[in-house]
Order: C-alpha cells, then structure tokens, then sequence
C-alpha cells in the first residue's frame, strides 16, 4: 500500500479523475486496475479533498457518499460542510497542515469531531490535496491494514504462473487475510471441467485430498451458480462431502472463482474457496467483501495460469506435431505413415485406440487400427459408404466436415471382432481428414476413461491427422510409381525374352550353315525355310511390340468417330475366311441386316476383331467353328466372338489380358504368337471408351469374347 | 503379372515323356546328351548340332519328361531350358540336385533371359555354366559338352 500510495502523491494530481485515472493506467492489466476498483467498492470510506477558496470534496466513493448528506457525482465540488456535516472542516485543515513529506501517506486515527469512533487514515496526494480513508471502528481490523494485505496477498499469487501451485498459494494467502478460518480450494479443470475437486486445503479436518464434491453441497452450488453463498452450522447443507460436515457451531461461506467473460469449456466458475470460520461469530461484511474481492482477485491469477498451462501444452503439442511432420517427410512408405499417425496419436492426446480410414470413391476402406493396450492392426477391409448409417458421430464428422466429439460408438454397428474393444469405449474424437480440400479419410480417437476430448485435442489430432494424409497419398503415389516402374522393367525383360528366342533360331542355323556340314539339301533348306519363317515371327512380334507401347502411352482415350460396327465386323470375317477354310472349320456372323453406329476408332475395332477370331481359330480343338455375332443395347453394342475351341479354365481368365501371357497346353503344335494380342486388345477397347471381356469360357467347352463400344448420344463419359 | 509357369499343368492333355527321340548314331562318342526346351524348332536345332558334334541326343519338352528321362537314361550331360510350361527349369535344376543320382549329371543353363540374379541363382544350385541361347553358335555345344563329360575311356 505504501509503494502504490507513493506512486500516486508522485506529481501533481489535478483532480478526483485524474487520481482514477492515474490509478487505472499504472495499473497493469487486471491485478492492480482490480485493487483501483476497490476504491469505489470498498467498504469503507474514502474521500478526496481539495483546498482552494475552502475545502471542498473532490471525490466520494460509494461507502462515503452513505455517510454524506450529498453522495456520489452530486458531492463533486461542493464545501466539505455541506457535504459531511458531520466533519469539522478545521479537521481537514489540520491534516493538510501536518508537517510531513508529501509523498509519505499520513494515519490518523482517533474520534472524529463529532463524536463516533472512527478509524481515520490520510493520504497527502499534494500540497492542496488529501485522500482521507474512514471506517468506523469495531471492525476487526483497519481498513488501511486490510488494503495492505489484500494488495500482498494478491502480490503472492499474481506472481507465480505455475498452475500446480496457485491452489496452495490461494489457501495460504487467504489464511493470513482472515486468520481465524479454515480454507478449503476446489477447482473445476479444463481437462474435468465437469468435476469439482478438492485442490488444496489448510485443514485436515474439512475433507481429503483431491476428493469429490457433489453438486448439491455448499462448495458446489456457489461453484455453479457463480455467486458466494454463506450459511451457519449446524445445517442440512453439506459444506463439502458428507464425511467431513464441521461439528459445532460456525459460519462457512463457498466463494467462486470467476472471471468476466467466458471461461472455455461453458464452465461457470474456475472453482470455489471455502471458508469455514472458528468459533461462532459470524462473518463481517468487511471480512465478507475482503474474501469475495481476494476471490475474483484468485480466479484471475487461476485464469492467467490455466490460459498459460493450456499454451504450454499446446506448444508442446504443436512440436510433436511438426515432429510427426517431419516423419511423414522421410518416409515413402504407406505403411509406415499410418504406423506413425497412429502410435503417435495415441501419445499426443493421451488417447486408448485410433483408427485410420480412407475414402476412395464410394467406399470407405478401414486401413489399421491401433489399442494402447495391443499392437497396431491391419485391417484392410472396404465397407460402402453407408455402411457409416451404423454411426452417427462418425458419419456427421464426414458429412459437416468438422470434427465431431462425443461418447460411445454403435457397438453393434462394427465387426464382430472389433465389438468388444468398442464397447469399453467411453469417449471419441471423430476427425475427417481433408485432402485438396475434400474428406480423403477419417481418423477416430477414443478413451475408456470419462475424461472427454478437449478443443485442443481435437485440434491436435486434425493437425496430425490432415499431415497424415497427405504424406499417405505422397507414399501411395510413390509405390505406384515403383510398381510402375517394376512393371515397366518386367515388360522389358519379357519383350528381350521374346525377341531373342526367334533371333536365336535365325543366328543358330545361320552359323550352321555357314560352317557347311548340313548333312544333306533337305537339312539345308529346312533350316532356310525355320529362319524365314522365325524371321517373319519376329517381324510381327515387334508390330506387336510397338502396338503394345503405343496403346500403353494413349491409354488416355482415342478420338471417337461414328462408325458402322456392322460393317466392321462383316469386313473381319471376310479376311479371316481363308484361315478357317485352311482349319477345315466354319465361321458364321449373325449381324443385323441394317447399320448398327458405334462410337470409336474402326481401326482400332478391326484389329480386336481380328485378333480375337485368328485366336478363335488357332486354339481350336478339332475343327473350329467360330461365331461372331452384334448385339446393340440401349447405349452400348457389344461384339461377340463364340469358338469350340479349347477353352481357358476359369483360374486363368483374369491372366489372359497380362502381357505375354498365352495359350500353351500339352498339344503338339503350339500355337504361334506374341502373348501380346488380348492385352493390346483390351489396352485399345479402353481407349475407345469400351471393354474387352472374358464373357465365359472353360477348358474343352470354348470361350465367349466381348467387345463393348458405346453407342451415339450415350452419356458416358470416355 | 505372375507368370509362373507351374501353375498351367491345366492346359496340359498328354503331359507323359512323349516328344523325345534319339539321334541316329552317326558318329557317336557313346555319350547321351539332354536338351531339355519347349520350342521345337529350337530343341530340333540343338540336336542336329550335337548329333553333328558326335553325341546320342535325347529330347525333353518339359520339366517332368525331363526329370524322367534323365532317370530313365542317366544322359552324361543336361542342356537345361528355362522358360517352360509345367515346370521351370529351375525347378528341375533344383529337383535334379536334390536327387542323389540325378545330381552326378552335370547340367549346363540355356536361355535367353539374361538377369543377372537368375543367373547367380542358377550357378548356386549347381549349374555348371549358363549360356544365353541368342548368343550362341549351336556348332560349340559339342564342345560345351566334351568340357564336362567325364572320358567313359
């Protein structure tokens, strides 16, 4: 009080507002602009005189302006006679003419003139000008004493901003203000927001140590009503728990802690301070307004240090977050992203299981799922996208795109093996994951325990989650490029191996012959007629080859056209007739008599055709006999190439489109060819816009081949 | 793309030793040879270069005639193909090894895949050479042969 009252009488002070104001902008924010307020809200007396003519009253707060005859904005400027008659103004006087150094507060105390008893402090603010703090005696303790301590109470627990320690330091602050009472802290925390716990005490008889209060008990109720409430003992109420119920006759007042403004998570209050008074005098209004005014100063100070923890933790956060970041950067492995996401989510947010998805069109793909109490678990498993009408919290995080935090899950809405685990979950953090600015996966969190997610958990997790899945989209594209890549080396080595087996043949008996030693002419013109025949086989393979790279780098889509598919397939059998003729079999086309429009490259579709009926006649088994019919359909025409050939059997029907793949069973004459002939087939179909599909076949019973094209003015995008 | 060849003993009819002859005993060193490929044209070009080398040539389109033959008629040296329906020749190398007699029989690699680690893999079960078919003149077959047939003499 000394130094804040010295700080004030330095300079000279114009006016009642301007000793406010003065107060106010030294004050830094909240401690010292509350101690400010307390002049106008303290229960005692204070005035400030002014001598010019005479003296007059240049500020009255609102426990003087009830002693004056003339209160509040009225008394400004009015003679001190007027205002309190009561007060010989020569009393005034007497103050001001007291020796003493002007920034040294005065104290009087003594009766006041008119003969009550009063306490009188005075405070020389300048030459001219005095502040005079009055109370009437029979209060326990001054009201100047009172300001001191209030001021080095708040002193201590302003200046520590460690959390953990600011409920001791209330109790022990709040016992010296009022030294007759036991003190009893609880606190409502943001991470138990709804629970009211006992913090700290300085008795041992009151309660224990991180006990629970109940809603209904004196500590609860101010705590949620956010007002002090006062009651005398013996009473129903209980004080703090059942248990603990003081014996005896006393007073026992619960204070709040709250601050202006909102408190995050909806609380009402921080916490309450309990007083119970020893003895059985009750408490005084100045002891009343002394305590509430130390609480509010305490729910600041418990404020600042919960706002200053929560920052701490979530830089703490945010550092493992940039940690999980920089994981994510050096790894190319999907795997290993969802790993870390998971293990470290659990970590980060103190969480019991999480659980990766991703979206992929209208699916939703359950990719691992990680237990604090197991290992992490690849599920792998694809559900459709309703599969989430089972559950509501995860479905609404999906659809709002906002994370959704709230209780148990639809136990019987999971797989059965997942129901048990499910079951024991007591909270959830339900988090769509945002990729391109589109949910690209979701990640759900959960805890057995009651304690739930917090906004900064929460953020927390979508900070993890949201780098999680761009670094799994970043390793998912890098593998395909490697698969890519592979399957491109593979390609190249089959095609090596395809081209050098006729190469072989020619350079093998070209040696020979070279060397002379052909045995006889029908060796030597054998031997010719292998190397023009391999010649004209290596020819085509590398048709086949270059075809095979080209439909490969257009995979994109060919220029549709209007054509008669009709006409193309009629075309087709024509050129393969002679080599029917020459299998001895038959070949028959069922085509409608009139056009039938196809959308696509005719040249594309002659070669499919071709392809598909010079196989049709090759892998025969005995005489073949091939169809090949036209089907058109509401938005499609489909081309079928029937054989009674020998038929693939249905463990090899997904292979025959693989590059290199062919037909070489136990028969005699293999079949030539380049394995390349279904895979450019279909690679071509695809461009077109259409399919190439194994309709049905079996081993000895003939296959069924389609070619799929659209049709004119069919909405289909190509 | 899986291309394992093992697994298409369903498109098989006759899977029995039926594609093997013998050459006519010209000039024979009374040592049998067998060519073990699934080409025809290729197999029929290796036996008339080692018939002309001197040599009994025996022929096998696959892996299991292979192992049968080879049983059937301890040939003193194998030409071993790779790529191959039923069966692939490493395959028969392996199961060649791991048969007491069989494993006397040097066996020398032909193909025309040429990946190093195939190659390694062969060499480590027991192959004694392995010989890349584009480039090789079949007239020093023979001359392979002689390296590692043990003189009946």
């Amino acid at each position: 009080m000394h130094n804040f009252c010295g700080m004030v009488a330095q300079g000279s002070v114009e006016s009642s507002d301007a000793v406010l104001a003065r107060l106010l902008a030294a004050a830094d924010a909240g401690g010292v602009r509350h101690v400010a307020r307390l002049l106008d809200s303290a229960a005692f007396s204070v005035a400030v005189f002014e001598r010019d003519t005479e003296i007059r009253v240049a500020y009255v707060n609102r426990a003087a302006s009830a002693q004056a005859a003339i209160g509040g904005e009225s008394a400004i400027g009015l003679p001190v006679s007027e205002v309190f008659p009561q007060v010989n103004a020569s009393f005034i006087e007497q103050l001001l003419a007291a020796p003493g150094d002007q920034a040294t507060p005065m104290n009087r105390r003594g009766m006041l003139p008119g003969g009550a008893a009063w306490s009188i402090d005075a405070i020389r603010l300048g030459p001219d000008r005095l502040m005079v703090l009055a109370e009437e005696l029979g209060e326990a303790v001054s009201s100047r004493q009172r300001l001191e301590s209030l001021l080095a109470s708040m002193n201590a627990i302003w200046r520590p901003i460690d959390f953990s320690s600011m409920p001791s330091q209330i109790v022990e602050q709040a016992g010296r203000l009022l030294t007759d009472v036991d003190v009893v802290v609880c606190a409502m925390t943001s991470e138990e927001p709804r629970d009211l716990r006992v913090v700290a005490s300085n008795t041992d008889g009151l309660t224990s140590a991180n006990a629970m209060v109940s809603e209904d008990s004196l500590a609860g109720r101010a705590a949620m009503s956010g007002e002090p409430i006062e009651i005398n003992l013996p009473s129903d109420m209980i004080v703090l728990t059942p248990e603990t119920q003081p014996e005896g006759i006393h007073s026992a007042r619960a204070v709040p802690f709250t601050v202006a403004g909102q408190i995050a998570d909806g609380r009402t209050s921080l916490g309450v301070m309990v007083l119970v008074k020893h003895g059985a005098a009750p408490f005084t209004d100045a002891e009343r307004r002394l305590v509430d005014e130390f609480a509010r100063l305490a729910a600041l100070a418990l404020h600042r240090a919960e706002l200053l923890r929560d920052a701490r933790s979530s830089a703490r956060r945010l550092q493992l977050t940039l940690d999980l970041a920089m994981a994510f950067a050096s790894s190319l492995s999907a795997r290993e992203v969802v790993q870390l996401l998971l293990n470290r989510t659990l970590d980060a947010v103190e969480a019991d299981r999480a659980t990766l998805s991703t979206l992929e069109g209208d699916e939703i793909v359950i990719e691992a799922t990680y237990a604090r109490a197991g290992e992490l678990r690849w599920v792998g498993r694809r559900y459709p996208l309703d599969f989430l009408d089972r559950q509501p919290l995860v479905k609404r995080a999906l659809e709002t795109r906002q994370p959704v935090v709230g209780g148990r899950l639809d136990v019987d809405g999971a797989a059965p093996e997942f129901r048990e685990a499910l079951s024991m979950i007591a909270n959830t953090a339900n988090l769509p994951l945002m990729l391109h600015g589109e949910p690209g996966g979701l990640l759900v969190v959960s805890r057995t325990g009651e304690t739930p997610f917090t906004a900064g958990d929460v953020s927390i997790l979508e900070l993890m989650g949201n780098a999680a899945m761009l670094a799994l989209r970043n390793a998912r594209l890098f593998e395909d490029l490697e698969l890519a890549s592979a399957a491109k080396t593979q390609f190249l080595n089959m095609a090596a191996h395809e081209l050098r087996t006729p190469i072989t043949v020619i350079r093998g008996y070209t040696s020979m012959l070279r060397e002379g030693g052909m045995s006889d002419r029908a060796e030597t013109d054998n031997a010719l007629d292998v190397i023009a025949q391999k010649a004209a086989e290596l020819a085509k393979l590398v048709d086949a080859l270059l075809q095979s790279a080209r439909v490969q780098s257009h995979s994109e889509g060919a220029e549709r056209t209007e054509f008669d598919i009709v006409e193309c397939a009629a075309e087709a059998v024509a050129r393969a007739r002679p080599f029917s003729d020459l299998a001895g079999g038959t070949l028959t086309a069922l085509l409608p008599p009139g056009p039938v429009h196809a959308l696509g490259n005719p040249e594309h579709t002659s070669r499919i055709l071709d392809n598909l009926i010079n196989n049709a006649i090759a892998y025969r088994s005995g005489e073949p006999h091939v169809e090949v019919r036209v089907d058109a359909g509401p938005d499609y025409v489909a081309i079928d190439v029937q054989d009674n050939g020998r038929g693939i059997p249905e463990s090899e029907h997904a292979a025959v489109f693989d590059e290199f793949v062919r037909i070489d069973g136990g028969e005699d004459e293999s079949v030539p060819g380049s394995g390349l002939g279904l895979y450019i087939g279909r690679r071509l179909a695809q461009s077109m816009g259409g399919e190439l599909i194994l309709v049905r076949s079996a081993p000895g019973e003939g296959s069924v081949f389609r070619l799929r094209l659209d049709r004119p003015g069919a909405d289909r995008p190509v | 793309m899986r291309f394992s060849y093992s697994e298409w003993r369903g498109w098989t009819k006759a899977t029995g030793p039926s594609l093997w002859r013998t050459a006519g005993l010209k000039t024979s060193r009374s040592a049998a040879v067998l060519v073990v490929d699934d080409d025809a044209i290729v197999a029929e070009m290796y036996r008339i270069a080692l018939v002309r080398g001197g040599y009994d040539v025996l022929v096998a389109r696959d892996g299991p005639a292979a192992l049968q033959l080879a049983a059937a008629s301890a040939p003193a040296i194998i030409f071993l193909d790779i790529r191959m329906p039923h069966m692939d020749g490493v395959e028969v190398l392996q199961r060649l090894a791991a048969d007491a007699a069989l494993s006397q029989i040097p066996v020398v690699m032909l193909s025309n895949y040429d990946d190093n680690n195939l190659i390694d893999r062969c060499l480590n079960l027991g192959a004694k050479e392995y010989l890349v078919k584009v480039n090789l003149n079949p007239n020093d077959l023979a001359t392979v042969a002689s390296r590692w047939i043990t003189p009946i003499e």
